[in-house]
């Protein structure tokens, strides 16, 4: 007996816009300087992002070249924060769809190639996983482990595994009715192998896909925690800590939330734009 | 012999359904006991509070916390087969009727929020199939925006802009229709974008089909083409989404409760969690994973309906 | 946006100062009390003394509901059951007290109309007020007294502050109806002080014995000036006005019913929407105001801002006395005079709280203003630190001892809006060499490791009525353990300060005690058990249609008995 017919995704996966070029283009180059400031946040911001000098607090952007974005409640250059705000951001991101994918691929694997009852246990098991919302799993796994961005990453991670391992395991069916995995098992090739040559490489495709909107969802699920008061601790630099914390404040100074919640929202759309660029690639649909 | 096939389908999945409360509850209860943290000093020795030992030790009697774990589950499956998901440790009342309290607004809240999401994602989706090009770019665009931005975002949007700006609605509380509007309007946008966007996608297929076009050869006029005919066709692909929906609603409501300050159940989860309410957390994950089984429960069973075939496969 | 200044020691001493005015008046015209008209105010800072009526003046105008706002809903009204802050200003919508303090911190009478205390100090007779009824009718009286005592310290009830506050409660003798002779285990001087808190109201006997402890805490009765119609957790609850009250504090120097007709009352846990509901006049009165909008309201004629000093131990950061490296008296020190607290005071605060340099808030009775911390001294702190043996520093700066370096590791709960100060510590501490590790947990783990002791740094306020809370923080018999919970989370040990808090419980004796408490605050000065930053102060603010507020003697807290308001 298998589930219902319905593959519940996250979200944006069903997004089939066609945008145009540019659109594009401006994600990619917006991606682009995230994954500079990532790596080299020094690049944007020269200043310490932890450093609370003589400087006033909720100074407005553009008011000092010493501080682009203004400074926050504590003194602090806002952009700096920004910038070293990043790798933890993307991290996030990035870790809980790793998790995802690989956790994903494993039961995936497990569920079209073992046994019927293998299959069937590991069914339930991802039913139990989905039957929990992904944001109370997430509550429950830091109310365990605490606070900070690898528990909220693994949460995330795993609260989305059984996207992938549905993935994978249809993946794997369409290539057993195909008759490879038969075939190869009868010329007595080695399953390992017929995983790594069959059924891997045809289940990449829809995996990249799901998983570049996942890292999206995952970026922007990490910020929800974040800004709930789970998320990075301080007084480390996070996106949806700055705008956490920013709230606080947001009759003083609304700056404090806005450039946080715009840098948020134009990296998940810009991940979004991309991974619906390469779907459509995937399906073999050309922009109209 | 179609109805024993149903009956029999429906049977078999809520055997599973009833698997699966008892996976995510034993899962529950096995997490929540076995990490680090005294369950019996949370619930009477927080900030603040001086406690004597007195009270802990009868705190652990009370809730059999000074027993082995095994013995607590066995206890604990015992209670539930008698439809007991015992006490709060916080709230100190039956934790079915806690959430029962809170079930309401919640369920106000995700009402609205889907009424909302359908008529408007109807509305724009029939709308803009098949329009013209800048018409749909910007649809699009919007809905892309929309549903990249994060629940929170919105929500901090709609406030500012029309609570502490405009003065339009009240910024928090729960006393009537105008407080609900931004909190459902916060749930309902993020929805509402990727509607649209499905049921765009699924009418353009629909409106290319033949009989759309012997609608037309008729003289039916474009609009009601597209809302008698072509909506009709596209709606099944509304039913699939249906579960997905539902889940994410449910997690939505702990941002959207938390930031306009509202009751329900994302705020009792919220609650419930970060208080170590073991009882609690683990009757909202039974409640969540009833409402997941119920869901698709009916969803099968109207795929039945709308489609005879899927019985049989 | 403009911040002021701190506030400093001279304008502490100014408070000082005024509050012994009021006093002064106080006894002076005892017959008419506390409502006196304030001397006008004329203070930037707006901190008004116990006992102040604010807003006073003016024909009371009869009717009307009051709206007001609250932070967080402690999930249950019974004040026994709580230890909730909010239970200062509700408590004393809904119930009465036995005692209730005086301006000067003195208890003085209420629902107990005088006493007579033994000069063990160990019996107290009470003579109770008659004619007094709860709201369901029950009478008021030496029996009713009894059960509420044993309520609060009947485990079941799992009182987190009443019934740990008279934990030296042994027996009760019912002499007659309105005589009661209460016999205590040990002296405790502080009786009548505690007496008068919120969390230690008279409710209604029959609604003790006939309730579950989840009813009383939805359902409380009272013999208070409203009583409680409604109560949706996490929402909000409603109070109505009750016709027949006619046992208010004397100290307040007025009689009869409530003006109003009923208080409603909001829980909104948002800083930001709190405030905004504020303004846009959704509620008339918000028991507390953040202080990142202080300023704001300050500035906006329509409001009365409060920014009360509250009686007990500031916001301090215990340092764990018991284990390395804090054990080490040198690195302690090190800290204390290594801290610029006020810049982290004037950051943090808003310039809306004093800085504390002592381990009593400075309005508590027997605050003894000439003990003071030593002054921030950079070349002091790196001294003391080089001599404990921590003078090698590592590649990230910070210093080592045997190769280990100087970490303390503070944890902090998620439940609550992470503060500031934190932040601020740490990047003060670097510059010392000292890294200090702000571990965020689950409330769970904070509490588990907090009783544990595992732990360098704790932060936290204790406010209260009384100097005794010197006792709570810092006797060595408050240590936790695995037997017996406690306060004395610095895990203190000094003989000579138990003696000195012990002798101050026996006696009653108001110079002895004055003494005492002087003793005690100098003994801690070189105890250094931790880093107080800024004076405990609770900030509220109402419109001025609300007239006749009162600050609450007991915790600072709006009284509003008999409050009335401008349709």
């Amino acid at each position: 007996m298998t589930t219902t017919a319905h593959l519940p995704a996250p979200r944006g996966v069903w997004l089939r816009s066609r945008l145009p070029r540019p659109g594009i283009v401006l994600a990619a180059l917006f991606l682009l300087v995230v994954a500079v400031a990532a790596v080299v946040p020094g690049l944007l911001a020269a200043q310490d992002p932890l450093a609370i000098g003589t400087d006033p607090g909720f100074l407005p952007p553009f008011a000092s070249t010493a501080h682009l974005l203004g400074t926050d409640q504590e003194g602090r250059d806002v952009l700096s924060r920004l910038a070293h705000g990043t790798a933890p951001s993307l991290v996030m991101g990035l870790g809980a769809t790793g998790i995802a994918v690989i956790g994903g691929a494993v039961l995936g694997l497990l569920a079209g190639l073992g046994s019927r009852a293998t299959e069937a246990v590991v069914m339930r098991v991802l039913d139990v996983v989905l039957a929990i919302p992904e944001l109370l799993l997430a509550l429950i796994v830091i109310a365990l482990l605490g606070t900070g961005t690898e528990h909220a990453l693994l949460a995330v991670g795993v609260a989305t595994i059984p996207y992938y391992s549905r993935m994978v395991r249809a993946q794997t069916h369409v290539v057993r009715r195909s008759g490879y995995v038969e075939a190869a098992t009868g010329l007595g090739i080695h399953q390992a192998s017929v995983i790594w040559r069959h059924v891997l490489p045809n289940a990449i495709k829809p995996v990249l896909v799901l998983a570049t909107i996942g890292v999206g969802t995952a970026i922007a699920v990490g910020a929800s925690l974040s800004f709930l008061g789970l998320g990075a601790q301080p007084p480390a630099p996070e996106w949806g800590s700055m705008l956490a914390a920013g709230v606080q404040y947001i009759s003083v100074d609304w700056m404090l939330v806005a450039i946080p919640a715009v840098v948020i929202t134009l990296t998940v759309l810009s991940v979004t734009v991309l991974g619906q660029d390469l779907r459509r690639r995937a399906e073999g649909r050309t922009a109209r | 012999m179609r109805a024993k096939l149903l009956a029999e389908r429906i049977g078999w999945r809520m055997i599973a359904g009833v698997g699966v409360l008892w996976g995510a509850a034993t899962a529950a209860f096995f997490t929540l006991h076995g990490t680090a943290g005294d369950a019996a000093l949370s619930t009477v020795a927080g900030q603040g509070a001086d406690p004597t030992q007195a009270v802990l030790d009868q705190v652990r009697r009370d809730y059999g916390l000074d027993l082995p774990l095994w013995r607590q589950y066995v206890d604990y499956l015992g209670q539930l087969l008698h439809g007991d998901l015992g006490e709060s440790y916080q709230q100190r009342l039956p934790v079915a009727q806690a959430i029962e309290a809170q079930l309401g607004q919640t369920v106000q809240l995700a009402a609205g929020a889907i009424v909302i999401a359908l008529v408007l994602a109807v509305g724009v989706g029939v709308l803009t199939a098949k329009r013209r090009r800048w018409v749909r770019a910007t649809t699009t665009g919007v809905e892309l925006l929309l549903a990249s931005t994060p629940t929170f975002v919105i929500g901090l949007v709609l406030l500012i802009v029309f609570s502490i700006g405009l003065h339009l609605f009240p910024v928090s509380g729960q006393d009537g229709l105008r407080s609900l509007v931004l909190p459902t309007f916060t749930l309902a946008l993020p929805v509402t974008a990727i509607l649209s966007q499905v049921l765009r996608s699924e009418l353009e297929d629909v409106l290319e089909q033949p009989f759309i076009l012997t609608a037309r050869a008729r003289g039916m006029r474009d609009v009601a083409v597209r809302f008698r005919h072509a909506l009709r066709h596209a709606a099944i692909q509304l039913v699939t989404m249906s579960g997905y929906i539902i889940g994410g609603l449910l997690g939505g409501t702990v941002i959207t409760e938390s930031l306009f300050n509202r009751q329900g159940i994302g705020q009792l989860m919220l609650v419930a969690t970060t208080n170590k309410d073991i009882p609690l957390v683990v009757g909202v994950v039974i409640f969540c994973a009833l409402v997941y089984v119920v869901v698709n429960l009916v969803v099968d069973i109207l795929y039945t309906v709308i489609d005879p075939r899927v019985v049989t496969r | 946006m403009p911040l002021s200044e701190p506030r400093s020691w001279p304008h502490l001493l100014t408070r000082a100062m005024s509050l012994a005015a009021v006093a002064t008046v106080l006894s002076a015209c005892s017959a008419s009390g506390l409502s006196q008209p304030a001397p006008p105010h004329g203070d930037a800072r707006n901190t008004a003394a116990p006992g102040e009526v604010l807003n006073g003046g003016g024909t009371p105008v009869k009717g009307g509901t009051l709206k007001i706002s609250m932070a967080a809903d402690p999930l249950c009204l019974d004040p026994h059951s709580i230890s909730s802050d909010t239970e200062q200003i509700l408590g004393h919508l809904q119930f009465d007290n036995l005692t209730f303090l005086n301006a000067d911190g003195s208890p003085g009478p209420w629902l107990a109309t005088s006493w007579t205390i033994s000069p063990d100090g160990r019996t107290y007779v009470f003579t109770l007020k008659k004619g007094v009824t709860f709201a369901d009718g029950t009478p008021f009286n030496a029996q009713a007294v009894v059960a509420n005592f044993a309520h609060m310290l009947d485990p079941n009830t799992r009182s987190p502050l009443a019934g740990p506050y008279i934990a030296p409660y042994a027996s009760s003798t019912v002499i007659d109806d309105y005589t009661l002779q209460v016999n205590l285990k040990s002296a405790y001087s502080p009786f009548l002080n505690v007496l008068a808190q919120g969390w230690l109201g008279m409710e209604s006997p029959k609604a003790i014995q006939e309730s579950t402890p989840a009813q009383l805490c939805a359902h409380p009765v009272g013999s208070g000036p409203f009583t409680l119609t409604s109560y949706t957790p996490n929402v909000g609850a409603s109070y109505a006005r009750r016709a027949d009250y006619d046992w208010g504090p004397p100290a307040l120097g007025q009689t009869g019913a409530a003006d109003l007709d009923g208080v409603d009352l909001s829980w909104i846990g948002q800083d930001p929407v709190r405030y905004n509901s504020l303004i846009s006049g959704q509620y008339q009165l918000t028991g507390y105001l953040p202080p990142q909008n202080a300023a704001a309201v300050q500035a906006n004629s329509q409001f009365v801002f409060e920014d009360v000093n509250r009686i007990g131990w500031p916001f301090t950061f215990d340092f764990n006395t018991s284990r390395a490296p804090l054990d080490d008296i040198k690195v302690r020190k090190a800290i204390v005079e290594g801290v610029d607290v006020n810049a982290i005071v004037q950051t943090s605060q808003f310039g809306q709280r004093g800085v504390a340099r002592s381990y009593l808030d400075s309005v508590t009775e027997f605050y003894d203003p000439s003990v003071q911390l030593p002054a921030y001294n950079v070349q002091d702190a790196n001294a003391l630190l080089d001599g404990a043996g921590w003078a090698s520093r590592n590649a990230a700066g910070f210093r080592t001892k045997n190769g280990q370096e100087l970490d303390l590791k503070l944890p902090v709960s998620n439940a609550t809006t992470v503060s500031p100060v934190y932040d601020l510590l740490q990047a003060q501490l670097k510059t010392l060499g000292v890294n200090l590790q702000v571990e965020v947990q689950p409330q769970t783990q904070v509490t588990t490791r907090r009783y544990a002791g595992d732990y360098d740094l704790l932060s936290g306020v204790w406010h209260t009525n009384t100097p005794d809370v010197l006792s709570i923080k810092y006797a060595s018999s408050q240590i936790p353990n695995s037997a017996h919970l406690g306060q004395n989370l610095a895990r203190l040990s000094d003989p000579t300060l138990d003696r000195v808090l012990q002798r101050s419980r026996e006696t009653t004796d108001r110079t002895e005690l004055a003494s005492l408490y002087s003793q005690a605050q100098k003994q801690l000065v070189s105890d250094v058990p931790g880093l107080p930053v800024y004076q405990n102060t609770v900030l509220w603010a109402f419109d001025k249609k609300l007239h006749n507020v009162i600050v609450n003697t007991s915790h600072g807290t709006p009284l509003l008995t008999y409050a009335w308001l401008v349709p």
